[in-house]
């Protein structure tokens, strides 16, 4: 009666993400076994930041930014709420427990998916659908952005001025957006390498 | 249209959707039901500057109070509505 049932972890992308056209200028991978949970700060609260610092070393920037320290991050997707990635276990209590009732806190985990995108090309790919100017004038390391994609919400956020993206869809859109990214990025060649 | 949403900084407005004028304040329960109906179905609809409510769905999820010139779709102010669209 009370046999366990083995969870396995699946890649939403693994059937959906495939190479695509000719060539190599945009190379994707999928980021597996990050941690996610969202962080949206209760009405009053102000000390998250602080508190942040204390428990992590985390220095929370203001705006639309990505703020990281060691393996956590803190994409800024709202005036008053974050999306955090981890790859260490745990990382839902271990926000509870340094937050506290200073923040509501949502797992994520098998929510979001993301893809780490770079070559010569992510732009001039990225640029198809994401209405958010990506040129390095306007958007550069550390910037980040929540905005919509061929009409699928996304999280995007750059990494460094390679340019290396990671963009966090929802899980259940992963097929559609792989089916977006090949048919972009078809015409400057599209290889999917190992996740990381 | 392009709108400068004071979190994410210029948006389409495509991410955007609106309710409308943020002048009207919802009157009591017990108000008499001239004052109900001018607040549901009463607008000024101005021809000139609009103060409306416009919210970024598609972005960082805020209520933002927006001055929009109905004649050109020039936006003069576009702020957090929090705390209040008044």
């Amino acid at each position: 009666m009370s046999e366990a049932i083995a969870l396995e972890l699946k890649s939403p992308f693994e059937a959906s993400l495939k190479d695509a056209g000719a060539g190599d200028g945009v190379q994707v991978s999928e980021r597996r076994n990050l941690q996610m949970a969202t962080v949206i700060a209760r009405a009053g609260n102000s000390d998250i930041a602080a508190r942040l610092k204390s428990a992590f070393g985390l220095a929370l920037l203001p705006g639309p930014k990505r703020s990281a320290a060691n393996d956590l991050a803190f994409v800024a997707t709202g005036p008053r709420s974050w999306l955090a990635l981890s790859e260490a276990s745990g990382l839902t209590p271990k926000l509870r427990e340094a937050l506290g009732e200073a923040a509501a806190i949502s797992d994520q985990s098998s929510g979001y998916a993301v893809l780490r995108l770079t070559g010569p090309k992510v732009r001039a790919t990225l640029e198809k659908g994401i209405g958010v100017d990506l040129h390095p004038r306007a958007f550069q390391p550390g910037d980040a952005a929540s905005t919509s994609c061929a009409h699928l919400g996304v999280i995007i956020w750059q990494i460094d001025a390679a340019p290396i993206y990671e963009i966090a869809v929802f899980r259940s859109l992963a097929d559609s957006f792989a089916h977006w990214l090949q048919e972009s990025a078809a015409e400057f060649g599209l290889r999917v390498v190992p996740p990381r | 249209m392009r709108i400068p949403c004071p979190f994410c900084g210029l948006r389409d407005s495509s991410e955007f959707v609106t309710i409308g004028e943020a002048s009207m304040s919802r009157p009591p329960a017990d108000a008499p039901e001239a004052q109900i109906f001018d607040y549901v179905y009463l607008r000024d609809n101005p021809a000139g500057v609009n103060q409306e409510l416009w919210y970024h769905a598609q972005g960082c999820r805020s209520w933002l109070k927006v001055a929009r010139d109905t004649r050109t779709h020039e936006i003069e102010s576009a702020v957090l509505a929090r705390g209040g669209a008044q």
